[in-house]
Order: C-alpha cells, then sequence, then structure tokens
C-alpha cells in the first residue's frame, strides 16, 4: 500500500544529503554566465535586425521615390556591421578562462565599457550619415522638389548647385554638422533605449559581488 | 550579500528554499536559478523585514514570490507551457532525492498551479492554516478546503503513476 503524502514528505528528507545548501561563493556563477549570454544575444539580434531592416528600407525609399537616400542609409548601416566585423575584440566577448564569476564579469564588464566607447566613436557618426540620407531622400522626392521649385520661384536670383539652392545645401551640411557633433549623446540615448536595464544589471550584480568579497 | 549573512541566516533555512525551489523547476539547471535568486533576494530584501513573522516565515514568502514569478517569466518567455500543461512522462524530472518516492510525490507536485504547490509545500512542512494563509495572502479559512483538494489531486496523479508502472 502507498504511503501517505505527509509520510512521503517526512521520511524522503531523512536523507541528510538530500538538503544541503550550495557554497555561497556560487550564487553568481550561473547568474553571471546567463547576463552575459543575453546581451550578447541582444547585440546578435541587433546585427541581423540592420542587416535584414537596411536593405528594406533601401526598397521602401525606393518606392517612395528616394532611392539615393535609401542607397546611403542600407549602406552606411551594412558597413557599420562589415566594419564592426573587422574588429573581433569588439564583436566578441572572449571570456577569460579559470576564473570566477566576478573576475569574469569585471572582465565582461570592461569589455562592453571598449566596444561602446568604440561605438561613440564610429557608430556616432551614422547619425549623421542617416540624417543626410533622409535629407538627400527628401530633395529627390516628390516633396522635395516641390520645396525647390518655391524657393526658385519665390527668389528667382538664389544660386543654384545641380540644380539645388545653395542655401538649402548649405542648410543641410549644417544640421549634418550639428547631429555629427552630438553623435555621441544620440548613440548613448539609442543604446540605453534597448541596452539600459540589462546593463544596469551587470552594473548591480558587479556592485553586490564586490560587496559579497569585502 | 556578506559571507556572515548567507552563514546566519540562509544557510540554517536552506532546507526550506531548497524544497520550495524543486518544486517550482524541472531541472538541476533551472533548480539552481531559482535557489540562485532566491538567495539574492532574500539579501536585498533583509532590510524591510519588519520582524512582526518569523525569519523563517520571511524565508517561505520570498522564496514562494521569487519562485512564483521566476514560473511565470519563463512561461511567457519560453512560450511554453509549465509542467502542469505536459504529460507526466515528458517532464524532465529532477531526480534530486534518493528518496523515489519523494521524487514522484515532487513529480506531482510540479503538475500543480503555482499557488497550489506553495499552499501544499506549506502544509508538508506543518505550518498552520493561519500561518500558510499570512504567507501566501488568503484567508485560512478557504486553506483546508483548498489542501483537501490538493491532496486528492496528488493521491490520484500517484496512484494513476502506480497503475501505468503496474500495467507496464
Amino acid at each position: 500500500m502507498r504511503k501517505t503524502i505527509e509520510a512521503t514528505w517526512r521520511e524522503g528528507f531523512l536523507d541528510p544529503t538530500a538538503l544541503v545548501a550550495p557554497k555561497v561563493n556560487d550564487l553568481y556563477t550561473r547568474k553571471s554566465t546567463h547576463i552575459v549570454d543575453r546581451i550578447q544575444r541582444m547585440q546578435r539580434i541587433n546585427e541581423i535586425a540592420i542587416l535584414i531592416g537596411a536593405p528594406i528600407a533601401w526598397a521602401w525609399y525606393s518606392v517612395l521615390g528616394m532611392p539615393y537616400g535609401g542607397a546611403i542609409l542600407c549602406t552606411a548601416w551594412v558597413g557599420l556591421i562589415v566594419v564592426r566585423r573587422q574588429f573581433p575584440h569588439i564583436t566578441r566577448f572572449d571570456a577569460p578562462v579559470g576564473v570566477d564569476s566576478y573576475h569574469y564579469l569585471k572582465a565582461f564588464q570592461q569589455w562592453l565599457r571598449n566596444r561602446l566607447a568604440w561605438g561613440r566613436r564610429v557608430q556616432g557618426h551614422l547619425y549623421a550619415v542617416t540624417f543626410l540620407a533622409i535629407a538627400i531622400g527628401i530633395g529627390e522626392s516628390e516633396p522635395g522638389q516641390l520645396l525647390i521649385r518655391t524657393i526658385v520661384e519665390n527668389f528667382p536670383g538664389v544660386r543654384l548647385v545641380n540644380g539645388v539652392p545653395l542655401v538649402l545645401i548649405v542648410a543641410v551640411v549644417a544640421m549634418t554638422m550639428v547631429v555629427d557633433l552630438f553623435g555621441g549623446v544620440i548613440f548613448d540615448f539609442d543604446v540605453s533605449t534597448v541596452y539600459r536595464n540589462v546593463f544596469r544589471k551587470v552594473d548591480q550584480m558587479v556592485a553586490e559581488m564586490e560587496e559579497l568579497r569585502g | 550579500m556578506s559571507s556572515d549573512f548567507y552563514a546566519t541566516s540562509i544557510v540554517p533555512f536552506a532546507p526550506i528554499i531548497i524544497k520550495i525551489c524543486r518544486a517550482y523547476t524541472n531541472t538541476q539547471e533551472d533548480f539552481e536559478d531559482y535557489y540562485q535568486e532566491v538567495c539574492l533576494q532574500i539579501w536585498r530584501s533583509h532590510r524591510t523585514f519588519d520582524e512582526r513573522s518569523a525569519w523563517s516565515t520571511w524565508i517561505y514568502r520570498v522564496s514562494l514570490n521569487v519562485c512564483m514569478t521566476l514560473l511565470k517569466t519563463q512561461k511567457r518567455k519560453r512560450r511554453v507551457f509549465a509542467s502542469d500543461a505536459l504529460p507526466p512522462e515528458l517532464v524532465e524530472h529532477s531526480r534530486a532525492f534518493a528518496d523515489e518516492s519523494l521524487n514522484q510525490l515532487y513529480g506531482a507536485i510540479r503538475q500543480l498551479s503555482e499557488v497550489d504547490r506553495a499552499v501544499i509545500l506549506l502544509y508538508l512542512d506543518e505550518k498552520t492554516y493561519r500561518e500558510i494563509g499570512e504567507i501566501i495572502g488568503t484567508n485560512p479559512n478557504n486553506v483546508g478546503v483548498r489542501i483537501n483538494r490538493i491532496k486528492d489531486r496528488l493521491r490520484r496523479m500517484l496512484d494513476e503513476k502506480d497503475h501505468r508502472s503496474d500495467v507496464a
């Protein structure tokens, strides 16, 4: 006859090895690898999204009558991925071997900082290129052409460069430079919208581990 | 978390955490994740412990809250159904304990809903209806009825398993 549920429970735990607590130092081992895996997975998804999204954006721009703007946009973003892949230390975190979870996470944190610094330096310029692509796209579109026509009609003496009012070119170039100037800030904002929570988690874990070690 | 805190405030109560985490996980890997998360949450939240209840009651509450939340998150993320939606033979039971009857009982408990698992774990750990009600935030009067219903369900599941083994 089967034992009662209560008896099964009671007798099952008579074995002293059944309920031994793991060591405190192991507490972060799996959490560390999880967070590192998660961030790397997010970064891979981000790259794939760019590689798929950029040609789609080009096609969409073409449909809207802005093929050159789309081409610039697509080339710039796909180019970023290609360039980034030339720097394995930026794309791949080489986990140190034989270290505890604290040093593992610290190494990852440092790698992340380097990657973000690289991104700020290189990717920061991409927002200006994106702005330029959009501006060129608008220029070649029907509303853009209408705007140019309106300017020429209202200011017949305006100086044209390849059919585009110089003042418009100067304005776009000036805006592009401003966007480029704030590229780092835009990059930080861009990154934080996607990664803020996980980055904060890494910092929090490192702080907790430091407290644990201290 | 200081090693002292772990040694003095968690290790003596680790059996509670282990029993609970086992009931909410099917694999050793998940068990380790849940155990770690519970310990960290106990540490993070210990300053909010108001000493109106026993420390062990606090441990039960935090452990159950963490396990239930993690299970829900996991279900949502993986878009798989919990063990209660899977046929028992497809669930990877963790052979966590030497006692096979206990493993079978855990297998049955894992097929209950999140809250029913909490209720039966507390009952089996000999908590009073009042304590159970306090920990899971329900009316103690309903606890007794609920426990009987859960025990009936567990018995049926275990008998069914025995019957299947006999036939096989």
